[in-house]
């Protein structure tokens, strides 16, 4: 037999013995590959699967170009990761004579080459799709609404555009801010797209322009309502067909499938198609699909990907190398004694090296496919748990393909050669430091196994000597003196606490950066958990709400409403009413809309006169000192209902994805979430501004503020994702302002509507039948709904969120079941290892209490070194990544997960205790006796 | 005046075709200030005679009382109490523990029984055993007599009733095993300190008052040397 087969014989013989300690470390790599396998196959899953979503949602192109010329065609085509391109056009509109919904008289005319009906997602519902220029499908919702039209039938096109002159000259202008679209009299505006018909009013009228695009076309088919048509769209989509090809138009939109696996940075492509289109409006990418590809144009979201990976398999290993080092750790002295005594044989270095590698690989070896087909298990079974989870938050007209599809598994020859090669890395890298260690160990010292004690001389520790508590006494110098026998296990409750709350804490942060960015969340939502029915007003009804107030707080049916007032931008206040950070972050973000950071003086330029809105919300006077009572106030102040008061609002959001600067692009997303909005002290006046429309004039409105507000004194009633400021009052205040706003308040309420929350009291009532039969009668006067369905609906990128939650913790909990195998293992080979000290203890009269209380002492001393570290390792980290957020995403809330922190000392302990009563209580009857012949005690 | 007697003792490891009778029907008695050596070949029975006698082991058959008290008839933690009271266990490996430097090793037992540091006393034992420059020093910096000292310190400092040293020579060479025998022999003497030592060393053995012969689990021959006390071999 060659020597380093004996080595490995040796090896082999020696995991056999030590079975149970070779099945944890087993269980260790098993776990580890299984996680790695989860991230990097579960990953490739959940991201294709979404952009499978994705794609229902919004079609498969990556990219549309508009108005396209033949050079710019010919360029595009050029770009080295344009896998396929697609033309298409827009006609324009035509009338739809045989429409009978009065909002929507026209047709929208485009024009699709033959890949365009795949990408755009376009499905039909009856007939087929059109083979020529002169055939063509319709919305199916013209068929909805009544349309008399149907397959076969001819249809005349002449297309035009569309424009809205103004008429009216007493005002200044008509704006439309849901299209950004602003009418002045005497001047026409082209409409977008899927603008609404609105016919002709007092102030502005509609007018056409013919495009010349005239032809006959049969309709050959229905198609369900493609994603640019919307409800209040004024023309069904009409979709004929165009080749594809530049050559027979001036100009066209050309839609773009990217080679993914061309593209290199993932953020190129938004430069290279603003340089050959000259501007960002002039392309859009679907953001959404190319987010679940991570190469979205938009920067962040690609970071989230690529950091949640990394974090994940960064902290994977962490935990993994430990719990591998340590096994190898706790194993080094019985292991040197064996490699030292072949060591006295010949055995070389490098042999006894290869003896650590070859049981770390070996047991990879095994690992690898159970952990690979373990992962891809958990996989395909989260996967299709989450399935319906998604369905349910995610609200498009495609949802039907989520209930009716299965999940695939997406497993990629590139992910299962980073599982190989990251774990592979991993265990060597765990068993190289004991490798080394042994390599340098002789083979007197081995088999002396005196290796650990260096200092010349050791202090009698006369503090437990005087008190006569040997338990301690023997616990202590344990723990001081035999630092590398214990370190294994405060390694192990250090790692376990620095990976839960490093892991919680990063799943956090990235739970919040999903959903600022991602989440396109309601500025203001009231809050009606507890609440049965939510009654709002509507603009111009105030009189038909206060009557249904009225009705329904008479009601025996109802034990208690509650009132808010909302108003957004109701007036304005001065620019030295805003804190400090406030105009600091204000001004990093303009920085990175300009090419060049902004001097200070420049900055006062950009910001003199701005009109910096305030909005408001008022509540009943309780509830008002309740959320006072939650917030930093005087109360006093807002008890004084004499004066108006108000708490001001603090965490505003800034983001360039809120704020803009003429034309400019942002440089790369930016986010703060402020602590302060305004530096003004409690009791300071706060002067407000308020544009009186009959009096055409500015009035000025003084309140106190009396407290300020944030997110977590106002989260049992609202929340705000806001950039501006907002100022939480009472209905007095509230009505005073209205007052200022409009002195007819009983006729109008210009801007300031009220929500009613209703609590019923079970009693038998027909009021809410009556309020849901009137709501469907009269449309717009008010609205009436159950608690919670007014509420905005999610959409794909909070289901990824939710999502990206339950991943979190699943991952939390499978590497602290590392970390907690670690902390099992670490015990129970000191446990094995201390057989004979035991035997020594028991041989000179100690007893089982006596050794029980050695232990507790030594584990009281395990637990609070293991808090220390974790504290020293895991703040830091913390520190770091909570920075490297600020850096890359922005300034967020992130708190330092206090309750996990107890809960991840409380359960270390527990477990410390237990797996330790458990590990030496099963020691305990064994027979000491040949323990005491054996030549040492290490 | 007896202060061990041991009554029909037996011991069988294992059953069936694979049992062994390491003890059969062993019985002596130990005078207060005797010094016995036990002989014996290898797989005799002497040192799990000794554990017995010890209480670190208990007998198939028979009984051990050591000043009247039936040790294995004790529960587990009297036995404990009785073992660090009454017993000094000297080993061929020291057995001493690895964190605790000299001075710590030696009073254990006498802490473990709940009782006051003596440091007078452990004072004169450090310097009896020679040991006063080592006194902060672990197990592991000293050498294989050095141990050896300290460990017959720890079994000395409690006054145990019986010291019983398990080839305490055997692992030292020939000048620091006559140092240690010599070591037990002078509390033996001096403080009339019952000392029951197994040795595989004819002329260690012939240093006691009394030799027993082990053989295959018997004993074979139980011969007074000396009278009690008589014949001090003085250094």
């Amino acid at each position: 037999m060659k020597n380093k087969k004996i080595i490995y014989h040796v090896t082999r013989q020696y995991m056999k013995l030590n079975w149970k300690r070779t099945m944890t470390t087993l269980v260790g790599i098993v776990f580890m590959v299984l996680l790695m396998t989860c991230v990097f196959v579960g990953k490739d899953t959940s991201l294709s699967y979404l952009a499978q979503v994705a794609s229902e949602k919004s079609g498969s192109w990556h990219a549309s170009v508009y108005d396209v010329n033949e050079e710019q065609y010919n360029q595009i085509k050029e770009l080295n990761y344009i896998e396929e391109t697609a033309v298409s056009g827009t006609y324009g509109y035509s009338y739809l004579p045989q429409s009978v919904n009065e909002a929507c008289p026209y047709l929208l005319v485009k024009g699709y080459s033959e890949s365009c009906f795949d990408w755009m997602n376009i499905k039909l519902e009856s007939g087929r799709l059109p083979e020529n220029d002169s055939e063509v499908v319709l919305s199916a919702r013209a068929l909805a609404d009544g349309g008399d039209i149907s397959v076969g039938d001819v249809i005349e096109l002449d297309c035009f555009k569309r424009y809205l002159t103004g008429i009216n000259y007493d005002i200044e202008s008509t704006f439309f801010p849901f299209f950004n679209l602003t009418v002045y009299p005497g001047k026409s505006v082209e409409v977008p797209q899927n603008f609404a018909y609105l016919g002709d009013t007092q102030d502005f009228k509609e007018t056409h322009e013919s495009i010349g695009y005239k032809k006959t076309v049969t309709v050959v088919g229905f198609i369900s309502a493609p994603s640019f048509e919307t409800a209040n769209s004024g023309g069904y989509a009409a979709l004929t067909y165009m080749e594809n090809s530049m050559e027979h138009v001036e100009k066209a939109n050309v839609t773009i499938m990217f080679d993914l696996d061309k593209l290199d940075s993932g953020y190129g492509y938004v430069e290279d198609l603003e340089r050959i289109t000259g501007s960002y409006d002039n392309f859009e990418c679907n953001d959404l699909l190319l987010a679940f590809t991570a190469n979205s144009s938009d920067n962040t979201i690609n970071v989230i990907v690529t950091f949640v990976m990394v974090f994940f398999i960064l902290f994977i290993m962490v935990a993994s190398v430990i719990l591998i080092y340590n096994v190898f750790n706790l194993s080094f002295e019985e292991r040197s004694r064996y490699l030292g005594m072949l060591s006295s044989v010949g055995a070389t270095k490098k042999q006894k090296k290869s003896s650590v590698y070859y049981e770390a690989f070996s047991l990879w070896l095994i690992a690898l496919p159970v952990g690979i087909l373990g992962g891809m298990g958990i996989v395909k079974v989260a996967m299709e748990v989450l399935q319906p989870y998604i369905a349910d938050i995610v609200d498009f007209s495609g949802t039907d393909f989520i209930h009716t599809t299965t999940v695939p598994l997406e497993v990629s020859g590139k992910a299962l050669l980073f599982i190989v090669l990251v774990s592979g890395f991993t265990v060597a890298l765990s068993a190289w430091l004991p490798a080394r260690k042994i390599g340098k160990i002789g083979p007197i010292e081995s088999i002396r196994g005196n290796m650990e004690s260096k200092k010349k001389e050791y202090k009698r520790n006369d503090f437990f000597i005087k008190k006569s508590k040997p338990e301690a006494l023997v616990a202590v110098n344990n723990l001081k003196r035999q630092k590398g026998k214990t370190s294994s296990i405060i390694r192990a409750i250090a790692s376990f606490m620095v990976v839960f709350l490093v892991t919680a804490f990063g799943a956090n942060g990235i739970n919040k950066m999903v959903h600022y960015r991602l989440v396109e969340d309601v500025t203001l939502s009231i809050h009606t958990d507890g609440w049965d029915y939510v009654l709002s007003e509507e603009p111009d009804n105030a009189k038909i709400y206060q009557a249904l107030k009225e009705e329904i707080m008479a009601d025996k049916g109802v034990e208690k409403v509650q009132e808010w007032y909302c108003n957004m931008w109701t007036g304005t206040v001065k620019n030295d009413i805003l804190s400090q950070e406030y105009w600091e972050a204000y001004h990093t973000i303009a920085d990175l809309y300009y090419p060049e950071d902004l001097t200070e003086e420049q900055f006062q330029e950009l910001t003199e006169g701005n009109y910096n809105t305030f909005s408001i919300i008022g509540v009943d006077q309780e509830t008002y000192e309740k959320i006072a009572e939650k917030s930093e106030c005087d109360l006093d102040l807002v008890k004084d209902t004499s004066k108006p008061s108000v708490l001001v609002y603090q965490n505003t959001e800034l983001s360039t994805e809120n704020m803009s600067f003429d034309d400019y692009k942002p440089e790369r997303y930016q986010f703060f979430q402020l602590e302060h909005m305004t530096d003004k002290k409690i009791g300071d006046t706060m002067p407000l501004s308020i544009y009186n429309a009959q009096k055409e004039e500015v009035e000025e409105f003084d309140v106190t503020v009396a407290g300020y507000a944030t997110n977590e004194s106002l989260k049992e009633y609202a929340t705000i994702h806001s950039e501006g400021l907002w100022l939480i009052i009472n209905t007095d205040t509230a009505q005073k302002m209205q007052f200022i706003m409009n002195e007819e308040t009983d006729e109008n309420n210009n801007g300031i509507t009220r929500e009613l929350h209703i609590k019923l009291n079970g009693t038998e009532t027909d009021l809410i039948e009556k309020l849901q039969t009137l709501a469907n009668e009269e449309n717009y006067a008010f609205g009436f709904a159950k608690a919670g369905e007014s509420q905005t609906l999610k959409t794909v990128a909070e289901a990824v969120a939710c999502i990206i939650d339950i991943l979190a913790v699943c991952f939390i909990i499978l590497t602290s079941i590392i970390c907690i195998l670690n902390i099992y293992n670490s015990i129970w080979g000191r446990a094995a290892a201390r057989q004979q000290e035991f035997a020594i203890l028991t041989s000179l009269g100690m007893t089982k209490k006596q050794r029980r209380k050695m232990l507790f002492c030594e584990n009281i001393g395990l637990f609070f070194k293991g808090i220390l570290w974790a504290c020293v390792i895991a703040f830091p980290i913390i520190y770091l990544l909570k920075t490297v957020l600020s850096v890359y995403f922005g300034r967020i809330e992130l708190e330092f997960p206090v309750g996990l922190f107890v809960l991840a000392i409380i359960f270390s302990g527990v477990w410390l205790f237990g797996v330790t009563s458990y590990c030496y209580r099963t020691r305990e009857n064994e027979n000491i006796f040949e323990q005491l012949r054996n030549e040492n005690v290490s | 005046m007896e202060i061990l007697k041991c009554e029909h003792i037996s011991k069988v490891y294992g059953k069936g075709n694979t049992c062994v009778k390491a003890l059969d029907d062993v019985s002596f008695t130990v005078e207060k200030g005797e010094f016995v050596s036990i002989v014996g070949p290898s797989g005799s029975g002497k040192s799990t005679l000794l554990h017995i006698l010890g209480g670190v082991d208990k007998p198939t058959e028979g009984k051990v009382m050591i000043d009247g008290t039936d040790i294995h008839s004790l529960n587990e933690d009297n036995l404990a109490i009785f073992r660090r009271r009454q017993i000094g266990l000297v080993y061929q490996f020291y057995n001493l523990l690895p964190v605790l430097n000299v001075d710590e090793n030696i009073v254990l037992p006498h802490l473990l029984d709940g009782r006051k540091m003596e440091q007078e006393r452990l004072d004169s034992i450090v310097e009896y055993l020679g040991l006063t420059e080592r006194r902060k020093n672990l197990p592991s910096q000293l050498s294989g007599g050095q141990q050896q000292r300290v460990s017959i310190g720890r079994a000395l400092f409690n006054h145990p009733a019986i010291i019983l040293a398990d080839e305490p020579t055997g692992n030292l060479d020939r000048k620091n095993g006559e140092e240690i025998i010599k070591l037990l022999k002078k509390s033996n003497r001096t403080q009339k300190q019952t000392l029951i030592l197994i040795t595989h060393d004819e002329s260690i053995a012939l240093q006691a008052d009394r030799m027993i012969y082990l053989e295959d689990g018997k004993i074979v021959r139980n011969e007074q040397i000396r009278s009690l006390g008589g014949g001090i071999d003085e250094e």
